[in-house]
Formats: C-alpha cells, sequence, structure tokens
C-alpha cells in the first residue's frame, strides 16, 4: 500500500550504533500482532560486541578476521536494505517549500476570488460561474492544510491523531473536490456554447448548478473517507508523521469497492468529462469565426497546456510505479530511488497546478477582471468620478454578426 | 476476464495514488525484495522488522550482520522464525549475564 496522508520522510535515518544494546520488548513475540515500531525499541541484539553467537563459537576460526563471512556463503548478492537518505535530504526541502509556495499562492488567488465574488454581491448567474467559486472554495481549503504538511515535514506531527485524520480528509475531499469542479466548469463551458448554436438546448434551471455543487461535495467527502478513517500518525524513524495506511484487517471487499469508486467517481469521470468537452469545444471553436474566437480559443490551449504539462508527469510517474507494483518487479535500489524522486517532483507540479487554478480559470476571465477592478475602487462605481458614470460592462458585441459568436463570446466572461 | 483485470489495475492505482499530502510519496528505507535462500544464523546479530505499517510495501524482516550488511528476509518464513527465536534468547541470556 502505498502511504498516503502527511508521507513525508522523517529527518533522521535511525543508524543503530554498534554498541548500542536494547532489550526486546515484550511485543517481540508476537511482533506482526503487537505494533512493532522500528525506533528505539526494536533492535534486539542477540550477542554482545564481543561474543559470538553460540553455533558460531567451535568454528575454526582460519581465516584473518572473525570467520563469519557471509560474502564467503552468498554467490550471489542478497537483497539489502535500501537507504533512501540522499532522496529523505532533497524531499525535505522541496517538498515544504513548494507546499508552503502553492498554499501562498493558492490562499491569495482563490481568496481573492472569493473576495471579488462577495464584493460584487452579484447573483450566480451561469453555472460556470457557481461551479468556479467552488472550485475556489475547494483550493482554498487545500491550501489551507499545506502549511500542516509543511510542518508535518518539517519537525514532525505533534498535532495528534484526531487532527491528522482531520487535515488529511480536508486535503483529500477538497483535492477530489477540486477536480470535479474543472470537470463541472468544461462540461458548462461546452454546454454554453452549444446552447448558443441555433439548435442548441434551452437554459436550464437556475437552482440545477447549485444542485450539481452540492453533488460534487458530497461525492468528495465519500472519496475522503479513507483518508479520514485510516489516517494515523505513526512513528517512523524517531519521528510522528501523519499518513495513511490502511489496517491489515481490513476485508478485501472494503477496500476493493473504495478503489473502484476511487477509480470511477474521483479519477476517470472528471478526466473523461473534462477531455471530451474540451475536444468538442475546441471542435466548435475551430468552426467558429470572428475576432473572439481567438481569445476563447488561447484559454482553451491554456488550460489543456496546463494540465498537460503540470497534472501529466505525475500521472504517467505513478501510472510507471503502479505497473511496477501490479508486476511484482524488483527494482535495484539506485532505480528505485530515481523513481522516487520523479514521483515527488511531478508531485509538485501536480500540486502547484491546485495553485494556478485561479490564474487559468477566473483571472482570464473578463468578468472577474471587471469585478477585481470595481472591488479595487472600493465597491462604488455610480459616485466615482468616471465620465461613464456606471459600471464597464462588457460591451455586447454588437459588431459581430452571427449569434454564435456573440453567445459563445458571452460564455467566456463568468 | 479482461475487464475484470483492467478494473482491478485501476482499481489499484486509485488505491496506491490517491493524492499523498505534500503531492508526493515518502522515500522510505525499506526491503524491495526479501531473500528466498535462507541465511545461516550465525552471521546476523540483530533484527527489525519494516511492514506495510512502516509505509514499505514488501514487508520484511531486516537482519543486521556481524558485518553491518542489512538483509531482507521474508516475515512469515520458518528459517526466519528460527533465527529470530535464537536471537531473542541470546539477548535474554545476554541480559541476565550483564546485571
Amino acid at each position: 500500500t502505498r502511504p498516503a496522508g502527511f508521507g513525508l520522510p522523517g529527518p533522521t535515518l535511525l543508524a543503530p550504533a554498534p554498541g548500542t544494546h536494547s532489550s526486546p520488548s515484550p511485543g517481540f513475540l508476537r511482533p506482526r500482532q503487537a505494533g512493532y515500531r522500528r525506533a528505539g525499541d526494536t533492535w534486539c541484539r542477540a550477542d554482545g560486541s564481543r561474543r559470538p553467537p553460540p553455533s558460531a563459537r567451535f568454528r575454526v576460526s582460519w581465516s584473518p578476521y572473525s570467520g563469519y563471512d557471509e560474502e564467503a556463503y552468498s554467490a550471489e548478492p542478497l537483497p539489502e536494505l535500501c537507504y533512501k537518505a540522499d532522496v529523505q535530504a532533497f524531499s525535505r526541502a522541496f517538498q515544504p517549500s513548494v507546499s508552503l509556495a502553492v498554499a501562498a499562492l493558492g490562499l491569495a488567488g482563490n481568496g481573492l476570488v472569493l473576495a471579488t465574488h462577495l464584493a460584487a454581491r452579484r447573483a450566480v448567474r451561469s453555472p460556470t460561474s457557481a461551479h468556479l467559486l467552488q472550485l475556489a472554495l475547494a483550493d482554498l481549503l487545500l491550501a489551507l492544510t499545506l502549511p500542516f504538511a509543511a510542518a508535518g515535514a518539517l519537525q514532525g506531527w505533534s498535532l495528534g491523531s484526531a487532527t491528522c485524520r482531520a487535515i488529511s480528509g480536508l486535503y483529500s475531499a477538497s483535492f477530489h473536490a477540486g477536480f470535479l469542479f474543472l470537470a463541472c466548469i468544461s462540461a458548462d463551458r461546452y454546454v454554453a456554447i452549444a446552447r448558443a448554436l441555433p439548435a442548441g438546448p434551452r437554459p436550464s434551471a437556475p437552482g440545477r448548478a447549485h444542485v450539481v455543487s452540492a453533488i460534487v461535495w458530497l461525492l468528495s467527502l465519500l472519496l475522503a473517507l479513507p483518508a479520514l478513517l485510516f489516517s494515523q500518525d505513526g512513528q517512523r524513524e524517531g519521528q510522528r508523521r501523519c499518513r495513511l495506511i490502511f489496517p491489515e484487517g481490513l476485508t478485501q471487499t472494503v477496500k476493493g469497492a473504495s478503489a473502484v469508486a476511487q477509480v470511477v467517481l474521483g479519477f476517470a469521470l472528471p478526466l473523461g468529462v473534462m477531455a471530451a468537452c474540451y475536444a468538442l469545444l475546441g471542435r466548435t471553436l475551430l468552426a467558429a469565426r470572428g475576432p473572439e474566437r481567438r481569445r476563447a480559443l488561447r484559454v482553451v490551449v491554456a488550460l489543456v497546456a496546463a494540465f498537460v504539462v503540470l497534472q501529466l508527469p505525475y500521472s504517467l510517474a505513478l501510472l510507471l510505479d503502479t505497473a511496477d507494483l501490479l508486476a511484482a518487479r524488483e527494482r535495484s535500489c539506485p532505480a528505485s530511488k530515481r523513481k522516487d524522486l520523479a514521483l515527488l517532483v511531478t508531485g509538485g507540479l501536480a500540486l502547484a497546478r491546485c495553485g494556478l487554478n485561479p490564474v487559468l480559470y477566473a483571472f482570464l476571465g473578463l468578468r472577474f477582471r471587471q469585478d477585481l477592478r470595481r472591488l479595487l475602487r472600493s465597491g462604488s462605481c455610480s459616485p466615482g468620478p468616471r465620465p461613464r458614470g456606471r459600471c464597464p460592462r462588457r460591451p455586447r458585441l454588437s459588431s459581430c454578426s452571427a449569434p454564435t459568436e456573440t453567445h459563445s463570446v458571452s460564455s467566456w466572461d463568468y | 476476464m479482461q475487464t475484470a483485470a483492467a478494473l482491478l489495475t485501476l482499481s489499484l492505482l486509485i488505491l496506491w495514488t490517491s493524492p499523498a499530502l505534500g503531492g508526493a510519496n515518502d522515500a522510505e528505507d525499506c526491503c524491495l525484495s526479501v531473500t528466498q535462500r535462507p541465511i545461516p544464523g550465525n552471521i546476523v546479530r540483530a533484527f527489525h522488522y519494516l511492514l506495510i505499517k512502516d509505509g514499505c510495501r514488501v514487508p520484511a524482516v531486516v537482519f543486521t550482520t556481524l558485518r553491518g550488511h542489512q538483509l531482507c528476509a521474508p516475515p512469515d518464513q520458518p528459517w526466519v522464525d528460527r533465527i529470530i527465536r535464537r536471537l531473542q534468547k541470546n539477548t535474554a541470556k545476554n541480559k541476565r549475564h550483564s546485571s
């Protein structure tokens, strides 16, 4: 099981000094049932530093040194423990800095999105703007958990098991919600453009976007259940860390059901919806004409490029990792470390995508920029000295002749 | 059959790839594989466990040899249990001697 949760490597490698002599704990006799930990109490020394094991005592020692020569025994190298101190050192520097950077970006960007929306006091008009608001909320919650992750990586988890569960659950729920809302937005955008076509569907009921949002949050909470239930702060290498470890007593049915739900609802569904909607959208936009077409296309290209550059490497690295796991392929220690490094770096990129969502989805929108301008002018437009006397509305594209273009453009400013 | 395999693959993918907090996995010190050939007990001076709950994929007993190598052994083999029992007995004896 890949440990999720605050899976951040500990700072100290426990290298037992040759002279240490610790007694076995009572849990030793049933080590697989007892909570067996590696730190401190786990080193069992059979012999003192000088005394050889009894069975070896009567061996004729003819070699210049001890005579207990494992290399003489093993013709081929035996599998050894793979120490990853260098990867862990890199991770200790990399993960907190990425977490804190994304947290700062996410808090500022998404906070701004929410603030402008609240300041504008405009009723949520389109489903897209409703879902953008929810996306900002999800990313804001995600950004709130990241400082905890950074602190946990830097100095160990000190907040207890309940907080570990709550933070991990919040992280998991907001991560899934973000992904699902991205899919909702892509669907909204496609529907908005399809509706602008002469034979498009009729506008839907205004409350439906909220129902969809509620369903998405419910779904996200469901997907976060494993993290919510099974996260624990365990000790490893002398440091407490918060991470997700499935209990070994869990039945395969429960695990299987949870896994299938995660696959279908948390990954395949949003990814499929996004791919289909942006493909259809791109095709529609390419077929359209007019000056605003290029702008709309640019936004789509930016979104898809960001997704490909930031998310895809991580997905590919995970795929490779999982293929290894399923094939039970044994990697050498250097290869395993390279893989860990790749997962670490691409994981940082995937996290950066969450921080960049406001830039990609909200800031590129014209209506958001209008609202921001209004917010900066402290909410007052009409009494201002501006000659126009009212808030600058997005100009209707009266110059455009084709109704398709007019509407398709209006679907881009939220 | 193929659908089931694909579904299983996907399930496992997600189970193991559900986003780790911090965006990356933790590079734990773990055994990547375990030896199937028995290790002679007389070259072992200590042992400890590295199990699934320690964040390792391959549960293992790590034997520290007299020369300081850390060898990975399967935790469910009789020969491994024998070595562990002997190490524990010796430790108890040592303790009695030293106290």
